[in-house]
């Protein structure tokens, strides 16, 4: 593929496409022809009387979902691009040669493009008795419907098929309370992915939740007179129930193709070439129905990609179909199973490796081949770390490691008992951190390395560092407060080394007092910080940005699945209805996955890195600032609607709210700053829980400090009372200041205070000025204050900065490791 | 979108050295001094750093914990004088010299060997 067949040409050509079928594939080539040709005249048409919607996630209309959740597209969007949707009638006759289609109430749709997106049709067991009320198949909206209403007047229900479909139309019978049977063919469960002893501990995960299964099973007949009333099994007997869900596989929906002369594949299916095209010049055929290199792809992810392999070969441009190794991951009935390539075969040609802990629930497979070493496939239940490392190592068609046990994390031990879990990631006790610095481990690190404590989401580094300075205190050692091996400062002392010796660069700064090495994760950002506290420059200009941690480098939130967060700055949570409708804009431009957060403001979530630039033009055009949220800094001040509107305030809330958000914005510190001001004493901004809260008196305002949710959640202290609202000011310029040049890294003012002396000797310093450094403090503020530059508007004017923000050097495309599903009618991380 | 075409080694290249299966990813311009970037090579996505002038290292970019696709975005430093790399999602580290999980159990990293030559990066097997 050529750099110049990816760019997008603006078409001067608008053709005609219709699209037969409108599922989740279809929808999805609809949205990549749209932008690829915005000219180009879409129809689709579909049987079911609803626009597409996310078939994936059907069982979760049987846990509180509607319909309308899971909506792939809102109907606006076809109105707006120009997508006719014929609903509700079925194409029963196809003419290839005329790209012409005639639906069932006799309308006739002709295009210049024909595309066959018709899917799959559950397959249906022959069984006598399958007319009876209460037999469902498990596939459309209709059918979970029907299922629900019948459902509900029923004790018993049978699910006929243990795939992966089979399973959730269990979990869907077992959201609705009824005792459950899953009833399987073959020897275990998901037959196509999983071997004996993986479908055995699936079996066991699932029976634990009061699901019988029963594999090699056999069904002759449904029983019944006028309703269903069981299931009969070859031999006679009768398994009860009251409703019977069949899912034992899907049949690909080939029929129009076949009647029309499109060349099929021998046991079905239309056969497709790399750009989905069919035998039939002008038609193309994606998803379910299509046989591509003797396949036929169940899953969404490849029937997207080859939605989008028919809309760039429609709009002329080539981005084949890829194939697909199969990788999936999914939670079954609240079992983590991870399937990769094909961990089935067996022979002498394949080697294997399993790793099994049946008492936690782990069992981990992988297959290679003996003469390559080349992964064939794993699975994985229980524990999917290896995940993604396995699905890398299968699409590099590497060989496996000498030491194939490398790749299957050791799952950690530890036995339960009545000492506190001090880390929830990794499930780490106390007693197990106290005896890892009782076997020698004198740092936060080590401990790390030792137990796998803090190694998660961090959040308990505080109550470890804790832990460990405690237990070394009792044991009589001395505590190493070297921030880390590069410097043996703590992050107070290099912040006065820096202002006094007017150190700008992490260079000068790690050859004059550290050890003159590279640095690493812990000193890199904080001599950034403090190099933004003191010097105030752009964070990410003049080589800092390779000392930033990804948050502060890219100027957004890196989330889970390696996309970012976009927050804008809005100012005490007060926004026009103008300023509303740009973010609303913006989110549905991109997809962004929209949450208020708890500070009133807005989180746009999943912005691809190379949207970033993008996505703040638009917001910084229509007058947003960066809000800060990736950094350590100050990040958002909470208000109540105070005395403009609230019968109970007594001063204006949102007004200081606003002065003190604008004053401090930006300015970096060891961690991120909390604010909150409140109209009265009645406190609904929470003030007493931040770092700095302001409460509304009769005779002005009284200042809190050192408050903290979060972890360990603690009451600010009462610092000063009825200050005006410069006097508020003031005190606060001080007070920051003081933190910021005293604090340890990533220690809240909560902790500070306590390390620091008390609220006493902080009342001492800013308000009694007893260092004599008030007037110091007071300067220093200016300058951070004076010096405030919104972070993305500079960015956006600096080429060489927006070159970062792309997913490759070498491939204009985006990553196609970041993936999404729909929740709630959102995208989220797949 | 990837070139494979072959590096054109110098005569006192080794035979070791030619067996490497050299892919031309980007252009030295491309990468900024200690930090990373990311290069697909074939299909596979790796994490290229310039840990310092002249010295280059290469892993995989998908972190072996979650499966996201960041490391390229970690932060470079060394432990004991070798070349590390932590993960911005988690924070754990590890080895740029040979892939080692430095913060204990845990994946590890594959490594590629990088080359640079007239102002072109080429990365190869290791």
């Amino acid at each position: 593929m050529s750099m110049e067949a990816e760019t997008i040409r603006p078409s001067t050509t608008s053709p005609s496409v219709l699209v037969v079928g409108a599922g989740m594939v279809a929808s999805r080539f609809c949205e990549t022809l749209v932008e690829l040709l915005p000219a180009a005249k879409i129809t689709m048409v579909g049987e079911e009387p609803r626009s597409p919607y996310d078939r994936v996630h059907l069982s979760g209309l049987f846990s509180g979902k509607v319909p309308g959740d899971l909506e792939m597209l809102p109907n606006a969007w076809y109105q707006e691009h120009g997508v006719e949707l014929v609903l509700g009638d079925r194409v029963v006759a196809l003419d290839p040669a005329a790209r012409c289609a005639t639906t069932a109430s006799g309308r006739k749709l002709t295009a210049d493009h024909l595309v066959l997106a018709t899917g799959s049709a559950p397959f249906v067991p022959p069984l006598p008795g399958r007319d009876l009320p209460g037999f469902f198949a498990y596939r459309t909206i209709e059918d979970v419907e029907a299922i629900k209403s019948w459902g509900a007047k029923c004790k018993e229900g049978i699910v006929i098929g243990g795939g992966l479909l089979g399973l959730e139309a269990a979990k869907a019978l077992v959201d609705l309370g009824l005792s459950t049977t899953v009833i399987e063919f073959a020897s275990r469960l998901m037959p196509r992915q999983l071997d004996e002893a993986a479908s055995a501990l699936l079996k066991r995960s699932i029976e634990a939740l009061g699901v019988v299964v029963r594999l090699d099973a056999r069904s002759e007949a449904i029983a019944g007179e006028e309703r269903v009333e069981g299931l009969r099994m070859a031999g006679g007997e009768i398994v009860p129930g009251q409703i019977v869900v069949a899912s034992a596989g899907i049949r690909p929906r080939d029929e129009l193709a076949k009647a029309s002369g499109i060349a099929m594949g021998e046991r079905g299916g239309i056969a497709v070439d790399d750009s989905m095209r069919t035998s039939a010049p002008g038609v193309w055929a994606i998803g379910e129905c299509a046989l591509h290199k003797g396949m036929i792809h169940g899953l969404v992810a490849p029937g997207f990609r080859m939605a989008e392999a028919a809309a760039h070969d429609i709009a002329g441009l080539s981005r084949p179909f890829p194939g697909y190794n199969a990788a999936t991951k999914l939670k079954l009935l609240g079992v983590d199973v991870g399937s990769i390539g094909d961990a089935v075969v067996e022979g002498e040609t394949f080697e294997d490796l399993v790793v099994s802990h049946p008492r936690k629930g782990i069992y981990q497979k992988i297959v290679w081949k003996t003469s390559t070493r080349a992964l064939h496939g794993a699975v994985l239940v229980g524990d999917l770390e290896p995940f993604g490392e396995l699905s890398a190592l299968l699409e590099s068609g590497e060989p496996v490691p000498d030491d194939p046990r490398t790749l299957l994390a050791p799952a950690s031990a530890g036995s339960p008992s009545d000492d506190p879990i001090i880390c929830n990631c990794e499930n780490v006790r106390r007693s197990k951190i106290v005896a890892a610095v009782d076997a020698g481990c004198s740092a936060l690190g080590e401990i790390k390395k030792s137990t796998r404590a803090c190694s998660g989401c961090g959040s308990c580094a505080q109550a470890v560092t804790g832990l460990l300075h405690k237990r070394l205190a009792e044991k009589g050692i001395t505590v190493n407060k070297s921030l880390c091996e590069h410097f043996p400062h703590t992050r107070a002392e290099l912040f006065d080394l820096c202002w006094k010796e007017g150190i700008k660069s992490f260079q000068d700064l790690v050859e004059k007092h550290g050890n003159g090495g590279l640095g690493c994760e812990i000193c890199k950002p904080v001599a950034a910080s403090i190099f933004a506290s003191l010097w105030n420059g752009h964070v990410i200009s003049g080589g800092r940005d390779a000392l930033q941690d990804s948050n502060d480098r890219f100027l957004a939130n890196i989330q889970k699945n390696g996309t970012y967060s976009v927050i804008p700055r809005i100012p005490a949570g007060e926004i026009t209805p103008k300023k509303l409708r740009v973010i609303a804009d913006v989110a549905a431009k991109y997809e962004l996955y929209t949450k208020i957060t708890g500070g009133q403001r807005i989180d746009l979530l999943g912005a691809r890195l190379e949207q970033l630039p993008s996505i703040w033009r638009e917001l910084v055009d229509a007058g947003f600032e960066s809000g800060h949220a990736y950094a350590k800094s100050v990040r958002t001040v909470k208000s109540c609607v105070g005395s403009t509107w609230c019968r109970f305030g007594v001063q204006d809330a949102v007004g200081l709210a606003i002065a003190i958000e604008e004053r401090y914005k930006g300015i970096r510190s060891p961690h991120k700053l909390k604010f909150a001001v409140s109209g009265c004493a009645r406190e609904c901004a929470e003030a007493q829980g931040k770092d700095v809260g302001v409460i509304a008196t009769e005779k002005g305002w009284n200042l809190f400090v050192c408050g903290n949710g979060g972890m360990k959640p603690r009451h600010a202290e009462l610092l000063v009372q009825d200050l005006s609202e410069s006097e508020v000011l003031r005190i606060v310029d001080r007070f920051l200041v003081y933190y910021i040049r005293t604090a340890d890294r990533l220690t809240r003012t909560s902790v500070w205070l306590d390390e620091i002396g008390g609220i006493e000797h902080v009342r001492g310093v800013v308000l009694e000025d007893s260092l004599g450094i008030a007037a110091q403090l007071e300067a220093q503020m200016e300058d951070l204050v004076k010096g405030f530059q919104c972070e993305w508007k500079t960015a956006l004017e600096n080429p060489d900065i927006l070159r970062r923000f792309k997913a490759f050097a070498n491939d204009p495309r985006p990553n196609p490791a970041i993936c999404f599903s729909t929740e709630r009618g959102q995208r989220v991380p797949a | 979108m990837e070139t494979t075409e072959t590096m054109a080694l110098d005569a006192t290249a080794s035979r070791e050295t030619a067996s490497l299966d050299w892919t031309r990813v980007c252009d030295l311009e491309d990468l900024t001094r200690g930090s990373g970037t990311c290069v697909r090579r074939g299909g596979v996505q790796v994490a290229v750093f310039r840990i310092s002038e002249s010295e280059f290292r290469a892993v995989q970019n998908v972190c072996p914990h979650t499966g996201a696709p960041v490391l390229h975005q970690g932060l470079v430093g060394d432990h004991g004088g070798a070349a590390k790399v932590a993960c911005p999602l988690h924070k754990r580290t590890y080895s740029l010299e040979n892939g080692h999980n430095l913060s204990g159990e845990g994946g590890e990293l594959r490594t590629y060997s990088v080359r640079v030559a007239d102002g072109i990066v080429w990365v190869g097997t290791r």
